[in-house]
């Protein structure tokens, strides 16, 4: 019987995974320690090679840990595998993970076995979940002729046969067209309502935006931050970008009359586009419509030819704690 | 390993009360069952299932069957069907066995099976089955043809031997897939390696060749392959009186090489989870 009740979902202390190729020594994941309580959907960021698919390997058992410790339910991923492999599933996504000449369903029945799935739950499970992923029409083509998006359907689908406790999804809406990635993150809120745990690796932070209450960012194998969505997307220091288009050569004069306005926080030129015209970003520190009038005085006799306001984001935010690094 | 089901709680949230999630454990009959039909589709759809157990069985049949002048006792040839079907499907089989965990990493699925609830091993033996049990079959349905083809009649002293002995080559060829894939997953070179080794074997295996053709200081290396054995069972099983010896030989190298597979893949995976050695994803 699980002691679920009693353990955080995911409970992590101290982990440290360590890859050494001859001289070379590479702390992939330094002294990492958070937890996910059941049912919690929490966003695990970083730029490439910080350490988050490190961590998503160990979690599942496929990579052992150099030191620390990491539970999944309360059970201990190097010393009871069988019993975390029995509550997690981990979701990889991308053309690789499927048997590409099997069908649809055939890798469903397939991977339902390997979750623990009873023969006689597999059929119903398997043309429920084919239905609910939007593959049901295709469920008896064979994988090789899917596109990418049903591809990543289908890996989705795959990780949810076994009715997984804690879910590792990693990029779950690369590949999907934007009407598709929508019904998935739906699919992903609705599990997460239902009591599953996900742990949520994406570099599209509106999957982040959308499905986590709680951002973990990872740098060089060490947490940096572990934070509330709401206080991870206020890391930006600003709450609007208002983005003015003017005349050639008048850059200079909105920046240098923007300062003098309360409230903008950072004034700066963007370039100049093909038409020769001049754009300007200012950042708003708290939006307030009455500022747009401030401002629009501010710019009077300016050859002001277009404004755009929009609300400082995550990918703002992911900016600044990251200073500046790829995603 | 039955079936047995745990409770899994969720917990609950507002309004809703706390949910308890049925999971069944690692069931191996199950599990041994769906790896291997899995692996008999997968082989049913690939085209080297075909052109490794048709051709070879043809040819090596055209090969022995059109270079003799005189015709065929019924003795000869099934002499020369039951060592053209080891050829063949020690061919196909074993070589096409190796290509089977190779595959699975390489389409990224090798993850997967080490990670599951199931016992990686049970998988792996039950698709390697399903493949030795579709490459005999095709093997021997293309000898079929080959017999219609060529107006041969084969004649069997002990159908039951036969049998008996065609059973033990399938579960010989998977416990010889099972260690030899097991020691060229890991390898950079596991595909230059299997195809330098794969003609020697079926010398030493006395499939090319007669064994008496070998020369005398390595007929012992002959003898440590299970092939060489059954090739002598099927012999006395065809021809007559029939000889259990060489049949429990082969069973006890197969044992023998299945416990080494055994070792070396739980090593490999030991292995691969410590030192990530295999891309797995």
């Amino acid at each position: 019987m699980s002691n679920v009740a009693t353990s955080p979902a995911i409970e992590l202390c101290g982990l440290t995974r360590i890859f050494a190729a001859g001289s070379d020594v590479v702390r992939a994941l330094d002294d990492v320690t958070f937890s996910v309580a059941p049912g919690e959907c929490v966003a695990l960021l970083g730029v490439n090679g910080a350490g988050k698919t490190t961590l998503t390997k160990v979690l599942s058992t496929l990579l052992l840990p150099t030191s620390g410790k990491a539970r999944i339910a309360g059970f201990d991923v190097v010393e009871q595998p069988r019993e975390v492999r029995a509550r997690l599933a981990a979701v990889f996504g991308g053309e690789r993970g499927l048997y590409s000449m099997l069908t649809a369903r055939e890798n469903l029945e397939y991977f339902g076995m390997l979750a623990g799935v009873g023969r006689r739950d597999l059929r119903l499970r398997v043309p429920e979940l084919l239905a609910e992923v939007g593959l049901d029409d295709a469920a008896d083509r064979r994988v090789e002729g899917y596109s990418k998006g049903m591809k990543q359907r289908l890996h989705i689908a795959a990780g949810l046969v076994g009715d997984p406790e804690v879910l590792l999804l990693d990029e779950p809406t690369v590949g999907l067209d934007p009407t598709e990635a929508d019904r998935l993150r739906g699919k992903i809120a609705q599990l997460v309502d239902g009591g599953m745990t996900v742990l949520l690796t994406s570099h599209y932070l509106l999957d982040v935006e959308r499905l986590a209450a709680r951002v973990l960012l990872i740098d060089h194998g060490r947490l940096t931050h572990d934070m509330s969505l709401r206080a991870f997307a206020a890391v930006a220091g600003y709450e609007a970008a208002v983005i003015v288009s003017v005349g050639e050569g008048a850059a200079d004069v909105v920046v240098r009359r923007a300062r003098e306005v309360g409230g903008i926080v950072v004034a700066k030129i963007d370039g100049t586009d093909g038409d020769g015209n001049d754009h300007v970003t200012l950042l708003v520190e708290r939006w307030q419509p009455e500022l747009l009038v401030v401002l629009g005085q501010a710019l009077t006799a300016v050859p002001v030819l277009d404004i755009q306001v929009r609300a400082a984001g995550l990918e703002e935010a992911f900016a600044v704690l990251t200073k500046g690094q790829s995603v | 390993m039955n079936g047995a089901e745990t409770g899994i709680r969720r917990p609950g949230r507002g309004d809703r009360p706390e949910i308890e999630v049925r999971r069944r454990r690692a069931n191996a009959w199950f599990a041994f069952w769906t790896a291997g039909r899995m692996q008999f589709r997968l082989g049913l759809r690939h085209s080297m299932t075909y052109a490794a157990g048709v051709l070879n069985s043809l040819m090596f049949l055209s090969i022995l069957v059109l270079s003799r002048r005189e015709p065929l006792d019924p003795g000869s040839t099934t002499a020369i069907l039951t060592g053209t079907a080891l050829a063949a499907f020690w061919a196909s089989s074993v070589w096409g066995g190796v290509a089977i965990l190779r595959r699975e990493r390489w389409m990224g699925v090798f993850g997967r099976s080490i990670t599951g609830v199931q016992d990686p091993l049970v998988l792996l033996t039950g698709k390697l089955l399903g493949a030795s049990v579709l490459n005999l079959a095709v093997v021997v349905a293309s000898l079929a043809v080959g017999c219609l083809i060529f107006g041969l009649r084969p004649a069997f002293g002990s159908p039951l031997g036969a049998l008996l002995g065609f059973a033990t080559v399938v579960l010989s060829g998977a416990a010889a897939s099972l260690l030899v894939g097991a020691l060229l997953v890991v390898s950079r070179h596991g595909v230059a390696i299997s195809n330098a080794i794969g003609v020697p074997i079926s010398l030493l295996g006395g499939t090319l060749l007669p064994l008496t053709f070998l020369p005398e200081p390595v007929t012992w290396l002959s003898r440590l392959i299970s092939l060489s054995w059954l090739q002598d069972f099927l012999h006395t099983a065809t021809a007559g009186p029939i000889d259990w010896t060489p049949l429990g030989c082969a069973l006890a190298l197969s044992l023998a090489y299945a416990a080494i597979g055994v070792f070396v893949f739980r090593r490999m995976v030991d292995r691969a989870r410590r030192d990530a050695t295999l891309d797995l994803f």
